[in-house]
């Protein structure tokens, strides 16, 4: 029988309360000696990063794209849309509490009619089977999310995959979900865990939400087949979940957004049939067009019908409305501007985002050329897809690369390799091959 | 088909209100049509307005473009700071007993200061009533509890301190009291110092958390130092309490969402406390704040060339507020429209909080095409020379007559 891991109390836990905070209180003393909250992993790493005076520190730690000289860029196609918009832009009012329709149908046409590739995904546009509302990014998304399924759908219990990014657990459990792991990539062997991943879903309780990551999943990096995302979907049909997918990094898969989208396709084509009644989407523009800091992302609900859709749509507002009252407009401006026919970027956001994919390929195959596979096989490495590869390297050998060769990563083994570049390459090969080899 | 979706708990809610006005609005064909519902400011020729100061910001930023990284979960280290400064003034701000955050404009900063409050153990709210119609919804989102008590009264259009004091007398230690620094939405009706100091002392006394809630800052008096003397005023009375900030009115940048909390905490070893759960409370709602209108001001923050243009836009805008007033004081007695009018000139900052029954705005939407909301707040920026007389006379009609 699989054992399925209840998630441990994964932030909150470790977080400290402010009673303090009314420090001319009576009860000050009571909590002097409250410790503070730890900070975040990720930052934690960069800012150990920063002060390390070793001039051949490398960070693979955050997930934000670098180029070959280790910087961070600016795609090109989104600083023309920002040229458009500063000589267009004459106010700064406020967008819909949902953002505007632009951005709403931009996304509902990209995502989902996939450009006109996507005949079932167009029907569900056409019959207003489709909620999308701009959000703060993908973090955003999936606390709105979060907050909506908590209020009104039947199962509190949220699947995620072990590992999936730390945030996910962090979300949803303050959102008031609750949320388990099932299985998905065994460690032992660098490799997905597919066997075990099928009967832990099908362990579950029926109805649950189950999170998927749509491509280039994080932390592993390890997708699943076209094959096998069908056996996954039938056992979605067959329990009855509800799949809630987050696709952050639509296009660093293969080069190509419109590639990468197999699952919303696949999916589409059930909620057609009426095999599947309904499913939510998280996405972000943060790492697909290099907007991070803009907090640009939406959350799309797909409905039973078009009147399911009004009460929805109502409800996100009802919710949205007391934690932010309206979303960014910069972020969103560009998107608007880059999916607008008229100014032309599209194919040269395509061409951006394939130069930058491209790199991170590149430089996946060097780092593997560079390692001795004498002692150790490599060879996860080239099945790994996006921004990160997931070493298999235990937290003591990551410990032991970063207190001997100043080279950060967070302590589950997760590359983010866009750190690397051809100055680096050797030198990081060399202390991994140091470190496995010792 | 009889699927019963997963969603059944489900009602379609009715929209906002003030949606629905706009709405209303868009679709009058009238070319006399007036808008004077949603608190946005509007030129004297009735169109947006981009604050000058905000134009030349988006010039040095396109020119010296820091791209679209990730900044700091806490905020744009330049943007706290100068926030820092605007509502607490240079010298308060250095003094290290601030802990902040950049949030999703002010209904973020709202959202996260409760959160905060809530975690430090503070979930009773008292709130003056009428007031800006989303606090309640947004204490109760988070769980927390609200008592309401009478902060204007609608016979005397003037503030009803009585019920204020008393609400700070009776309420029990550790609540929660949520004011606006100035430009009171949707009344105008803001406290005199003498009144301040009275709800300090009492707030002191008694052991009271207030929430400062500063989203128009500089448009009651045309000085933004002026009206953040609250703030000032209760950091020196050694009291802790959370401010609220939002640059969507003060700098026009409504749609970029910016804004920042900032908890007072007189004890400096708390300040990390303080500041780390700010941080872990956003990391699980939205990770950062946005970047780019938090970049704009930060950029005006650090001029001071920019910062003295910002300083006379502020003080343009409030001197045409209250230029509008006047006139429509002027006209409406003029008119001899019936009733007591001063308190358009009384009150401060966007919003005339008229006092026209439900039946008197509905007919001045449907016999004048003039867009107040339902409980009679006009936004005066809406007004011009254009249009001011026009309004005046729909007023003095539907006094009149309904």
């Amino acid at each position: 029988m699989y054992r399925t891991y209840v998630v441990k109390h994964a932030q909150k836990s470790a977080r400290v309360p402010v009673r303090a905070f009314s420090s001319l209180n009576n009860q000050l003393k009571a909590w002097s000696e409250i410790p503070l909250a730890p900070p975040d992993k990720i930052l934690g790493i960069s800012e150990a990063y920063v002060a390390d005076a070793n001039t051949n520190k490398i960070n693979l730690g955050v997930g934000a794209y670098r180029d070959n000289t280790g910087k961070p860029i600016i795609f090109p196609s989104v600083k023309k849309a920002e040229q458009v918009l500063l000589e267009l832009e004459k106010e700064k009012e406020y967008t819909g509490i949902t953002g505007s329709k632009k951005f709403q149908n931009a996304v509902k046409n990209f995502v989902f009619n996939n450009s006109n590739k996507d005949p079932n995904g167009k029907q569900l546009i056409d019959s207003g089977r489709i909620v999308t509302a701009q959000t703060i990014s993908g973090t955003g998304s999936l606390r709105v999310i979060g907050d909506f399924l908590n209020r009104f759908y039947t199962n509190k219990k949220i699947l995620v995959p072990k590992p999936t990014w730390a945030n996910h657990v962090a979300v949803f459990k303050d959102a008031g979900l609750t949320p388990e792991f099932y299985a998905y990539y065994e460690t032992s062997k660098n490799d997905l865990d597919f066997e075990n991943l099928k009967k832990s879903l099908t362990s579950q309780d029926d109805g649950s939400i189950v999170l998927l990551h749509a491509c280039c999943h994080n932390p592993t990096g390890m997708d699943l087949t076209v094959e096998q995302w069908d056996e996954v979907l039938q056992i979605i049909q067959d329990k009855g979940f509800f799949p809630l997918i987050d696709m952050a990094y639509q296009g660093f898969a293969s080069g190509n957004p419109y590639k990468d989208i197999n699952l919303i396709r696949r999916i589409n084509e059930l909620v057609a049939q009426d095999k599947i009644k309904s499913y939510a989407l998280c996405q972000s523009f943060a790492k697909n067009m290099g907007l991070y800091g803009e907090r640009t992302g939406s959350i799309s609900i797909i409905t039973e019908s078009a009147d399911a859709s009004k009460a929805i749509e109502s409800q996100l507002k009802k919710l949205i409305r007391p934690i932010y009252s309206s979303p960014p407009i910069h972020g969103s401006k560009i998107v608007e501007i880059i999916f607008d026919e008229q100014y032309n970027l599209l194919e040269s956001w395509l061409s951006d985002l394939d130069k930058v994919v491209g790199r991170l390929n590149t430089v996946r195959s060097k780092l593997y050329e560079n390692l001795d596979k004498t002692n150790y096989n490599w060879d996860h490495l080239l099945k790994q897809r996006g921004m990160f590869v997931y070493t298999g390297l235990s937290s003591e050998q990551v410990i032991e690369l970063r207190e001997k060769y100043s080279v950060y990563a967070t302590e589950d083994g997760r590359f983010s390799i866009s750190g690397i570049n051809d100055n680096n390459v050797k030198y990081l090969a060399d202390a991994i091959n140091a470190v496995v080899n010792k | 088909m009889t699927v019963t979706s997963k969603f059944n708990r489900l009602e379609r809610e009715a929209p906002d209100p003030i949606v629905q006005t706009m709405t209303l609005y868009a679709n009058d064909p009238s070319p006399n049509k007036v808008d004077v519902s949603i608190g946005v400011y509007k030129s004297e020729k009735g169109g947006s307005y981009l604050f000058p100061c905000v134009a030349e910001a988006k010039k040095v930023l396109a020119a010296n473009d820091p791209g679209h990284n990730y900044t700091n979960m806490q905020g744009i280290p330049e943007f706290i700071s100068g926030a820092r400064k605007v509502a607490f003034g240079e010298e308060y701000a250095a003094e290290g007993k601030l802990a902040s955050l950049q949030t999703i404009s002010g209904t973020g900063a709202l959202h996260m200061g409760f959160v905060f409050l809530r975690e430090a153990g503070y979930t009773n709210f008292y709130l003056g009533v009428p007031s800006w119609s989303n606090y309640i919804g947004m204490i109760e989102f988070i769980g927390s509890k609200v008592t309401t008590f009478t902060h204007y009264n609608e016979k005397t259009k003037k503030i009803e301190f009585d019920a204020v004091v008393s609400a700070l007398e009776s309420a029990p230690a550790n609540s929660v009291f949520l004011f606006q620094t100035c430009c009171h939405n949707p009344t105008g009706a803001d406290y005199s110092q003498e009144q301040w100091k009275k709800i300090g002392q009492l707030l002191k006394q008694r052991d009271l958390i207030a929430v400062l809630d500063t989203a128009y800052q500089g448009f009651s008096s045309g000085d933004k130092d002026k009206d953040a003397w609250a703030i000032r005023h209760f950091y020196e009375l050694g009291l802790e309490f959370v401010v609220c900030q939002s640059f969507s009115k003060n700098l026009g940048l409504y749609g970029e969402r910016v804004g920042c909390v900032h908890a007072v905490v007189q004890d400096k070893e708390y300040v990390p406390n303080a500041q780390s759960t700010l941080v872990a409370n956003f990391r699980s709602e939205c990770s950062f704040a946005p970047a780019y209108g938090a970049r704009l001001a930060s950029i005006i923050f650090q001029s001071p060339e920019l910062k003295q243009v910002w300083d006379n836009d502020v003080a343009e805008i409030t001197e045409r507020l209250k230029t509008i007033r006047k006139k429509v004081l002027d006209i409406l007695t003029e008119l001899k429209t019936p009733g007591k009018w001063d308190h358009v000139v009384e009150q401060e900052g966007l919003f005339w909080y008229s006092g026209l029954t439900p039946v008197q705005n509905d007919r001045l939407i449907s016999e004048h095409n003039v867009y107040s909301t339902s409980i009679g707040r006009v936004n005066i920026a809406g007004l011009n020379n254009n249009n001011v007389e026009y309004f005046c006379k729909a007023i003095d009609e539907v006094v009149r007559n309904a």
